[in-house]
């Protein structure tokens, strides 16, 4: 088990997991059992969890001070050292229908992240000659994982890369540096939405490929669009259940005439399955 | 004769100067828990700094009791979650009780809200803290000096009574 994962639990959930193997994936919920998710399966553990278990890692997880990562909570998550990111969902408090915080939290989606090390060969033709790029998968089926390991064999083949990492999942930073590698040609902006980073980021940073995990939303894909429109590569993520669901989404078909591959990856029978991929689908 | 007068002269006073240090320690602690305090909510304010950066901070830069009984928080920091078990079993060496207590409490509470509500919950820590100091000055304004002025009294009554 990775040592930042153990630091964040309490003993009763490290305990029940401790034997279980590589944990990709923890829930932990109030009075309910915690499920954990393996690369291959979910184990639903007899460890009932309780409110002490999810302050106790919560407590952990901000350095005892939650006022720290109140901006990151409101976003619905808190980043961790080793690029753990931990999901989390309570009761919101509004004021003039603007959330202000989460209080009473409740439930918590503990995600290690995995660096596999290894590229799939069908990925290879891809990088060694790299157009615009969208990862396409559903939940947990391992694009970050992909994207990271993409981003990392661009960097060194000699790409400037920026890597616009909201939620800093893709380079774990701590203090400004990142935790996970990402190739040594790597510039990495942190807990900035892609929006706010994109114009400075083109003009002041003049990289080859901008990567950037799970778009969403029209803005953003406005904003990979010019940025294609100004020379830069794209790689990116998205959430889809199928290569089709991007084509038929008003939005994101936006994106097909930019895009030249596309790789849609499956969480069966392993997470990071590559279950298709596109090249080139205008012609 | 003159000489154990003498001695005890001298020894009588030098109690009364211990008494008067022991009011003076504890108004000091007093001061360097308000400008704690304010350091807190300066940094929670300015860049949500995590406390116990705050913490090793303060420790980095001030050399006082508070400072090394704020190590010892440090430590249990890094051997893994803060309970408030843990943190009542903290002492400082001059610091009265009941001024232990705010420190303690505000250790026990600092990390656990927003930063709104952390700062109000801070504001309150920072108005006992207040409180309490201006007792402890006035205590050694008044009682520190009397026995140190007393217990010398006494001496000089005494060497006088042994000459």
């Amino acid at each position: 088990m990775k040592l930042e994962l153990r630091k964040l639990l309490p003993i009763g959930i490290y305990n029940s997991i401790n034997r279980l193997g590589e944990v990709t994936e923890l829930r932990v919920r109030v009075n309910k059992k915690l499920v954990v998710l393996l690369r291959s399966r979910r184990i639903v553990t007899s460890y009932i969890c309780d409110k002490s278990d999810v302050d106790y890692i919560l407590a952990v997880a901000s350095g005892h001070s939650l006022y720290a990562v109140e901006e990151s909570i409101k976003l619905g998550y808190v980043a961790c050292e080793g690029g753990i990111r931990i999901g989390v969902v309570g009761e919101a408090v509004t004021e003039n229908g603007k959330l202000l915080t989460l209080k009473n939290i409740s439930s918590l989606v503990i995600r290690v992240p995995c660096e596999s090390g290894r590229v799939p060969a069908e990925i290879t033709p891809i990088i060694s000659n790299f157009t615009n790029t969208l990862i396409v998968s559903p939940p947990y089926g391992g694009k970050t994982t992909l994207l990271r390991e993409m981003v990392k064999r661009l960097s060194n083949s000699g790409n400037d890369m920026l890597v616009i990492d909201e939620r800093n999942e893709l380079s774990a930073s701590v203090s400004g540096s990142s935790s996970l590698n990402l190739g040594d040609n790597t510039d990495v902006i942190i807990g900035v939405s892609k929006v706010a980073c994109y114009e400075s980021a083109v003009r002041t940073m003049s990289p080859r490929i901008i990567a950037t995990d799970e778009i969403f939303g029209k803005v953003e894909v406005d904003c990979i669009i010019d940025a294609v429109r100004c020379g830069i590569s794209v790689l990116a993520s998205v959430h889809a259940g199928s290569i089709e669901a991007i084509f038929s989404d008003d939005n994101y078909s936006r994106l097909v005439p930019i895009i030249d591959n596309y790789i849609l990856l499956s969480a069966m029978p392993v997470v990071g399955t590559i279950a298709d991929i596109r090249r080139n689908c205008l012609c | 004769m003159l000489i154990l007068g003498g001695i005890i002269c001298i020894a009588s006073a030098f109690i009364g100067i211990c008494i008067k240090k022991i009011y003076r320690y504890k108004m000091l602690f007093c001061i360097d828990t308000e400008s704690f305090i304010e350091y807190i909510i300066r940094e929670i304010q300015s860049s949500k700094t995590p406390f116990i950066k705050i913490v090793e901070d303060y420790i980095l830069n001030n050399k006082n009791d508070l400072s090394n009984g704020l190590k010892m928080y440090i430590d249990m920091s890094k051997s893994g979650v803060i309970t408030s078990e843990k943190i009542s079993k903290l002492s400082w060496k001059t610091a009265d009780k009941k001024d232990e207590i705010i420190v303690k409490n505000l250790l026990s509470s600092v990390g656990k809200y927003d930063s709104k509500t952390q700062i109000e919950s801070i504001r309150k820590s920072l108005d006992l803290c207040r409180k309490r100091l201006d007792l402890q000055t006035k205590k050694y304004n008044k009682e520190g000096v009397m026995a140190f002025n007393l217990s010398v009294l006494i001496g000089l009554v005494v060497l006088i009574i042994f000459a």
